[in-house]
């Protein structure tokens, strides 16, 4: 259990690390939109990541960028399109027990691995006992898991995965690279292996090819796919002869590469280079705003200064956010009003836009009656001599949005103390032992329960969860394990809801910025779109000749 | 510039610290001398407090270094043939390293931060400043009056005190106003790279990192921190080398 936690208080760490401000918002759709040409088969693309995976195994890491990276390699058993909703892929149908606790699923018979093995119902048990393995040590995949049990061969292409209460969320959680299904073989390869990126055998639309660390992957077609699901671009073969993706993780130089025609799209465009990919007329821009949690501050309600719910109130009114949002994203990203992202499929809350404006004559009244009257040398508040002052934890550099948040605060008389630490020890330490008043961080994931791992009791910091305002809330855990066991989406929107409006009530979170992600594309590169979790599907690409 | 290090607030009324978010971003003018940075600070503001921490770091770093070096080189001319062969072999080793490549491992153990790196720095510049006061020590212990006083049968350690010691001074001064252009501009350079002093202190080499990403849309949050350190340092640079230049002469007098 020991390690396990400490690969998953690993992922976080990555999750954590400041990341360069990504931003816009509006327009999903992709790609070069010119209605003259026709698709073409053939041909390459090369495509700038901001991000190299530190482990290529989805099983085990919780990185997002392995998660895109690992896309074209491994299929899932089920596909969630772009606009949310679920549909067969490796998994032709299922049924579900009445109880919700069992998942039938139907494999297709027509599917083979990179390497010529069947994918079968052995193949799909060997991958979920691998995710589950104590070797596997896995950050995040285990954890999407929740109360899973086991899977059962009960036909050479009928599978039965079984849970200890009803577990809705698990059809959008198949559909995730990290459930990615790999081939039987490639799985013994041991997990140093399948970490470094060179053993990855799947049976998606394209092959693991060349891999230089520091520098770039290459991936090559695969000749013989023909299980796409529906809802794809792109149906057989994909069309790309090849995809090269490439890791700069340096802004500049990726929006340069990228503005000088070195590489055919780029991933994360910082805000003050959104306009100059717009006004390029040799590039385009798409963008779509991440799912899941939003970019928002989680307050200890359970030690410190954040018990007293006055002080939190006074953080979350006193906090220009709006300002700080427009200012700090140059108007490419939207500031959040709830903790999930509108793109959440049907969870998020739109009743509590607008419903906590900004108030610092509020703030001040609260902080007043919470006895921080006194006022120190630099203007900062304080109560019997000590300064209002709110410990944040960073792993890595303090972010512009939090510097910028650090200046409003002071004025209402705030200390935020952006304690950047590079010592992962350090921090998971701090996290562990709730020793902090406020952690800043968000979290993709196209389904509402991503709300479970922030503010279910269980999901401590201790356990690999995401709890950072130490809620123990019997009422939060009652709504929270109805949605998981609700099987109809509008009833699993009423629990998401209330959830939703009581951090804001408590003022347990307060949210910040819808993070958004932006990616640049050379105008030749056509039918590249987004997928549900804002990553770019290579699959329908092609790109014009000439 | 010294002025300005010791009293900012002479030059420029705000804070360093304070931004208008309403107002970022802002060229060049009238109000903002050197515009405005992402959140809205005044520049110029920030290169005037700036100045504190490049010149501080810099300065703080030399004398550590000269000490260290000080000692290190006296240890070695006077520690008899062993002890300078060792002295002096480990010093060739470190000065195998760039100073900056030294400066950086050093980091790793002293830690980021405004100290980490002074020391840092300070660490950098020791071997071939020991080398420098050994060469000097070793032409002290063999002149006339050294002798003479090993003849009169005055104490080791008073000779070294008395005698070897001040003679060795004068150049070590000379050697520190040369070096203190380089451990600013070295102390800047691993501030650019992140490990000096953090967000928001208004570190130059900090401002240049945090300007780079809009260098094409906001080139002054940049340009004017960068053109201030060009200036320091050619100017303590020229100080130095016109000391030195004295120091010279005089020796010849």
């Amino acid at each position: 259990m020991s390690s396990r936690h400490t690969a998953r208080s690993a992922g976080l760490l990555a999750a954590l690390a400041a990341t360069l401000f990504t931003a816009a918002c509006g327009s999903g759709g992709g790609g070069g939109d010119a209605t003259d040409v026709q698709p073409r088969n053939g041909g390459s693309i090369t495509y700038a990541a901001e991000k190299e995976p530190d482990c290529w195994d989805p099983h085990a890491s919780a990185q997002d960028v392995t998660a895109f990276t690992q896309r074209p390699i491994f299929d899932s058993l089920v596909y969630q399109k772009p606009d949310g909703s679920l549909e067969p892929w490796l998994a032709s149908s299922w049924k579900i027990s009445a109880d919700g606790r069992t998942y039938t699923l139907q494999l297709r018979q027509d599917v083979t691995f990179h390497d010529g093995a069947r994918f079968d119902a052995a193949a799909v048990k060997a991958n979920f006992d691998h995710i589950v393995a104590k070797d596997t040590e896995s950050q995040f995949a285990a954890g999407l898991l929740g109360p899973y049990t086991g899977t059962k061969v009960t036909g050479p292409y009928e599978i039965q995965v079984s849970f200890s209460r009803a577990y809705s969320p698990f059809l959008q959680v198949a559909s995730t690279t990290f459930l990615g299904l790999a081939s039987p073989a490639s799985l013994r390869a041991g997990a140093d292996k399948l970490c470094s990126g060179t053993a990855s055998v799947g049976s998606g639309p394209f092959r693991n090819g060349r891999y230089t660390r520091g520098q770039q992957r290459v991936y090559t077609r695969n000749a013989a796919y023909n299980w796409a699901p529906k809802g794809a671009a792109q149906s057989g073969p994909a069309r790309l002869d090849s995809v090269t993706i490439r890791f700069i993780t340096e802004d500049a130089t990726r929006v340069g590469a990228l503005s000088s025609g070195q590489i055919d799209g780029a991933a994360a465009i910082p805000a003050n280079d959104i306009a100059g990919v717009r006004t390029n007329p040799r590039l385009t821009e798409i963008s779509k705003q991440t799912p899941g949690a939003v970019d928002a501050f989680y307050l200890n309600t359970s030690s410190g200064l954040f018990t007293d719910i006055r002080v939190r109130k006074a953080f979350q009114r006193g906090l220009d956010v709006g300002t700080i949002v427009t200012s700090v994203f140059q108007g490419t990203t939207e500031r959040a009003w709830s903790v999930l992202s509108p793109t959440t499929p049907s969870s998020y809350d739109a009743s509590l836009e607008n419903s906590w404006p900004y108030d610092p004559a509020l703030a001040g009244k609260l902080l007043d009656e919470a006895g921080w009257t006194g006022r120190d040398a630099e203007g900062y508040r304080t109560r019997d001599g000590r300064r209002l002052s709110v410990f944040a934890p960073i792993y890595g550099r303090p972010t512009l949005f939090s510097q910028a948040a650090q200046a409003e605060l002071k004025k209402i008389g705030f200390y935020l103390d952006l304690h950047a630490s590079t010592d992962a020890t350090e921090v998971s330490g701090w996290l562990d032992d709730g020793k902090y008043d406020t952690v800043e961080l968000k979290w993709a994931r196209p389904d509402g329960d991503i709300l479970s791992s922030f503010f279910l009791s269980t999901e401590t910091s201790v356990g690999g969860g995401h709890n950072f305002a130490r809620v123990a809330d019997p009422q939060v855990d009652t709504w929270l394990k109805a949605a998981q066991a609700a099987q109809s989406p509008q009833e699993r929107a009423k629990q998401y809801a209330k959830v939703q409006k009581w951090a804001i009530e408590q003022a347990a979170v307060v949210p910040a910025y819808i993070s958004t992600a932006t990616v640049g594309v050379n105008k030749k590169v056509h039918g590249l779109r987004l997928s549900i979790a804002t990553w770019p599907e290579f699959y329908g690409a092609w790109v014009q000749a000439g | 510039m010294l002025v300005a290090a010791i009293h900012p607030a002479l030059f420029a009324g705000g804070g360093p610290a304070e931004g208008d978010l309403h107002a970022t971003l802002q060229g060049p003018s009238g109000r903002h001398w050197f515009g405005t940075d992402q959140l809205g600070r005044d520049v110029f503001t920030r290169v005037v407090h700036g100045t504190r921490y490049s010149l501080s770091m810099g300065a703080a770093a030399t004398g550590i270094g000269v000490v260290i070096a000080g000692v290190w080189g006296l240890a070695a001319a006077l520690g008899g043939r062993v002890g300078d062969t060792l002295l002096m072999r480990a010093a060739d080793i470190l000065l195998a390293l760039p100073a900056v490549l030294l400066a950086l491992m050093v980091v790793l153990i002293t830690g980021r931060g405004v100290f980490g790196v002074t020391l840092a720095v300070a660490v950098g510049t020791a071997p071939g400043c020991a080398r420098v006061i050994r060469a000097q020590a070793l032409v002290v212990r063999r002149s006339g009056y050294v002798s003479a006083a090993v003849g009169l049968g005055v104490r080791r350690s008073a000779i070294i005190v008395r005698h070897v010691l001040p003679n060795t001074l004068a150049p070590l001064l000379v050697l520190a106003t040369v070096t203190l252009g380089v451990s600013i501009s070295t102390a800047a350079a691993l501030s650019y790279l992140g490990l000096g002093a953090q967000p928001p202190t208004p570190e130059w080499g900090a401002m240049l990192t945090e300007g780079q990403g809009y260098l094409g849309q906001a080139w002054w949050i940049a340009l004017f921190p960068g053109l201030l350190l060009v200036l320091l340092v050619l100017t303590v640079t020229v100080l130095g080398r016109d000391a030195q230049a004295r120091s010279d002469a005089r020796s010849w007098s």
